[in-house]
């Protein structure tokens, strides 16, 4: 769920991806078993890369256009004004996130919220693990640029 | 390990010294402890990866979901096959959900998923 509402960046259109995640990976549980053998993938990173693809396919459909029903909550534990802050901070980094061309998202999504190695991103993405890393590089360095931007302004 | 060499690990492997090779964490260990614009650099990266952390989606509603798989089951095109998949479909997300989203989804995934996979393909999916 957490890696489709990354790429797709719409709440409800996650929800829906989720969903055909399931139904797809059930109508083709055989693909991942005949896939035996020590190379084969998780599970998990099996599933990873069919929300993935789902979620790149629907985006090409519908340009995302929701931020905000994503985040969770700021922490209660925090002062109001620093919850404000942390909140435009997350908004802040909601739109350097979609900025990311989609595949650099796509590995975002995958190693962060699916909490996949390289190598695991590389085979979901469908990819070398030279070429996800070089994803991440690029990903990484434009969020670190949005995110410092904050702290200047 | 140089200040550049520093920042390419940052950027291939993220903030997380546990998910940097071992190799190389020494080496980056050292570059840490020697250099200011290091630490700038992995602040940063970890500033990131809290708002990262902080944005990631929280479980869907496993209501909606079950009332969309009711929904899909109840189109008369689909065959019998495909609705009883579904309805397997449907529940499995149902049980998944309560993983997603929560940081620990793609453990949860990867366990509960391949017993419930192991568990369905013992079942009768014929029709």
């Amino acid at each position: 769920m957490a890696v489709a509402a990354r790429i797709v960046l719409d709440r409800a259109a996650a929800e829906d991806i989720v969903q055909e995640v399931f139904l797809r990976a059930w109508m083709r549980a055989g693909d991942w078993r005949r896939g035996g053998g020590p190379g084969r993938a998780r599970y998990a990173t099996w599933l990873a890369r069919i929300a993935v693809n789902l979620a790149i396919d629907g985006n090409r459909r519908v340009r995302p256009v929701a931020l905000d029903g994503i985040a969770d909550p700021p922490d209660p534990s925090l002062a109001a004004d620093e919850r404000m802050i942390e909140r435009e901070r997350a908004a802040r980094l909601n739109r350097a996130v979609m900025d990311l061309p989609e595949r650099q998202r796509a590995a975002i999504a995958l190693s962060y919220d699916a909490g996949l190695s390289n190598a695991e991103a590389a085979d979901a993405l469908g990819t070398s693990v030279g070429a996800v890393e070089l994803l991440l590089v690029r990903a990484r360095r434009a969020l670190r640029a949005a995110v410092a931007e904050t702290e200047e302004g | 390990m140089t200040e550049e060499e520093f920042e390419a690990l940052i950027d291939r492997h993220g903030g997380d010294p546990s998910r940097w090779p071992a190799a190389e964490r020494a080496a980056a260990e050292q570059r840490l402890a020697e250099s200011s614009k290091a630490r700038a650099t992995l602040a940063a990266m970890r500033e990131v990866e809290h708002l990262l952390d902080a944005t990631r989606a929280a479980a869907p509603d496993p209501g909606r979901i079950l009332a969309q798989a009711t929904a899909m089951l109840q189109r008369p095109p689909l065959r019998a096959t495909v609705r009883r998949s579904a309805a397997i479909a449907a529940s499995a997300a149902a049980v998944l959900l309560l993983g997603f989203g929560t940081g620990q989804g793609a453990a949860l995934a990867s366990h509960d998923a391949g017993a419930l996979y192991a568990a369905a393909m013992g079942g009768d999916i014929g029709g």
